[in-house]
């Protein structure tokens, strides 16, 4: 059975579950990344080609062309589908302004073992376009990649038009729309076009990508500092404040977190990463039915916005609604099978049941994940 | 081209006549320096997946200074992933046999046990690394591994658990 089968097969079981727990999954868009949202300018994403050992930099063409980005990793079936439908378009779309990129994220060190691994796929599937390795994972970091794989359809220029993660069947279509759209050869579709976004103001830009490499590199005030520039110059622009969210909630402080996540969410009714981190912050403080309540709000968004299945997780295990908290934390270990945290807490509810094998299991994984074998 | 390049720039530095060994090693380098560079080199060249370069670079910090645990390290690592885990075994004995507080010695040496079953001479390693520091996370994870592999689960558990405490920054 294919993951996406069995993901799904997962979503329908719980289904009933969280209808009961008072949630209501609809169709919706995804969010594609914590960090970066439609309508803002994507970091370089840079690499050696692992086929032709090139240097590549998205900014090298990412001015005259429509560019898509795809993080991917070979753990990940759904990423395997999702270079193969690339191909396809790529040669769909051959002689026209489109570039594709592929950046593996399996990992910040790659073994030798997954490296011959990454370099098999490449060559086995000849994508005509380059495959990178992430290194360190910094791409991965700065655009804030909260499931594998996930895409970015960047636009002349190299705002983000159109972001997705996971790999929902519909996907394709979404992207080809999209494309068609940026590269004039049909009508914006109204059925299609996702939802609104607020264009930043450049200088505001400017300082929240400096406030996220500087995060991103643990220099936590001079970030702040950069963002309160980036609030300045663009009061409307709700990304700094859900980043100065996740600093807040980095640090402990769970009150002023929930405040900014709030303001964020209100600038940007649609924010999925800014009611997940409402949630957080809420949950972290110890307030469990309003952290449902923003919890629900957000899957409401995106029922599977992984933070987001994780944190309802936890809620419910605090409200004792042990089974539907296991649901949920099997999504999200379906969703992100790479995230120690989710093992980690798989491991602690698994103990609290008195599921001792299991819990060691999940436990192995998670400390298997922060301490990779050379 | 970029491999003959490593390995020429290798086989400079490591030169055993003088003007050779300058090219490589100008004199201002203090024999620390040197070795710091060519461990630098080694490992952009592993980075690279040019391993035989990499031997070559991590031989000559050996020359220079026998004791050096990273390069026991990264040349421990190189074999074990061509598969000839024995002679990494060996090496990286002979390279605690040098620098007997070297964690990351003993830690690979570990993983390298653990996969062969040697557990209590694993367990041995570990609580030597253990009594230099007790706070090493990964030393407490392989405990774990070695007690569930051996049937041991709630202590497993209880190790894992001491593991992720220690670990905690990395579970945010």
């Amino acid at each position: 059975m294919s993951k996406t089968l069995k993901f799904t097969g997962i979503i329908f079981s719980i289904f009933p579950l969280a209808i009961a727990a008072g949630i209501m999954f609809v169709p919706q868009a995804t969010a594609g990344f914590k960090f970066l949202q439609e309508g803002m300018r994507a970091p370089a994403v840079v690499g050696k080609d692992i086929i032709t050992g090139e240097n590549i930099s998205s900014d090298e063409f990412v001015n005259d062309n429509v560019v898509i980005i795809l993080f991917w990793a070979t753990w990940s079936e759904n990423s395997i589908r999702e270079l193969s439908d690339f191909k396809t378009i790529a040669e769909e779309y051959r002689g026209k302004p489109l570039k594709f990129m592929a950046a593996n994220v399996d990992g910040r060190t790659i073994a030798p073992a997954i490296k011959r691994r990454i370099e098999q796929i490449a060559a086995a599937l000849k994508p005509p376009f380059p495959v990178i390795i992430d290194q360190e994972l910094e791409s991965f970091s700065s655009f804030g990649v909260i499931a594998v794989p996930s895409a970015a359809v960047l636009e002349p220029g190299g705002k983000i038009r159109y972001s997705s993660s996971r790999f929902p069947i519909t996907e394709k279509n979404r992207i080809i729309d999209c494309i068609d759209t940026l590269l004039s050869l049909k009508e914006p579709d109204p059925g299609s076009t996702k939802i609104q976004y607020h264009i930043p103001e450049p200088a505001s830009s400017q300082y929240y990508n400096l406030a996220l490499l500087q995060a991103n590199q643990g220099m936590l005030e001079r970030a702040l500092t950069n963002l309160d520039l980036a609030r300045e110059a663009d009061s409307i622009f709700s990304a700094p404040r859900n980043l100065r969210g996740q600093i807040f909630l980095d640090k402990g402080r769970f009150e002023e977190a929930g405040r900014e996540f709030e303001i964020a969410a209100r600038l940007d009714n649609n924010s999925v990463a800014a009611r997940s981190g409402w949630g957080r912050a809420l949950l972290r403080s110890g307030r469990i039915d309003s952290a449902f309540e923003k919890l629900s709000e957000s899957l409401t968004l995106d029922s599977a916005y992984t933070p987001a299945v994780l944190d309802m997780a936890l809620c419910l295990v605090e409200r004792g609604k042990t089974d539907e908290a296991l649901g949920f934390l099997l999504s999200a270990r379906e969703l992100d099978p790479r995230n120690p945290v989710i093992h980690y807490h798989l491991g602690r509810f698994y103990l609290s049941v008195g599921k001792v094998e299991e819990a060691a299991d999940s436990y192995r994984t998670a400390l298997d994940i922060i301490y990779p074998a050379p | 081209m970029k491999m003959k390049r490593h390995i020429i720039g290798a086989f400079l530095l490591a030169s055993v006549t003088p003007i050779f060994a300058q090219i490589g090693a100008p004199d201002h380098d203090s024999p620390a320096d040197q070795c710091r560079k060519l461990l630098i080199e080694s490992a952009a060249a592993i980075d690279s997946g040019e391993y035989d370069a990499a031997l070559v670079f991590l031989d000559s910090v050996f020359r220079r200074d026998p004791s050096y645990s990273e390069a026991y390290y990264y040349k421990a690592m190189i074999l074990g992933w061509r598969g000839d885990t024995t002679a990494a075994m060996e090496l990286l004995a002979n390279g605690i046999e040098k620098s007997s507080q070297s964690a990351i010695l003993k830690l690979l040496l570990t993983r390298f046990l653990v996969s062969r079953r040697s557990y209590d001479k694993a367990w041995e390693l570990i609580d030597s690394i253990l009594a230099v520091n007790p706070q090493v996370g990964e030393a407490l994870y392989l405990k774990g591994v070695i007690l569930r592999e051996k049937g041991d689960t709630v202590n497993a558990v209880k190790m894992f658990q001491k593991a992720l405490e220690i670990s905690a920054g990395r579970l945010r």
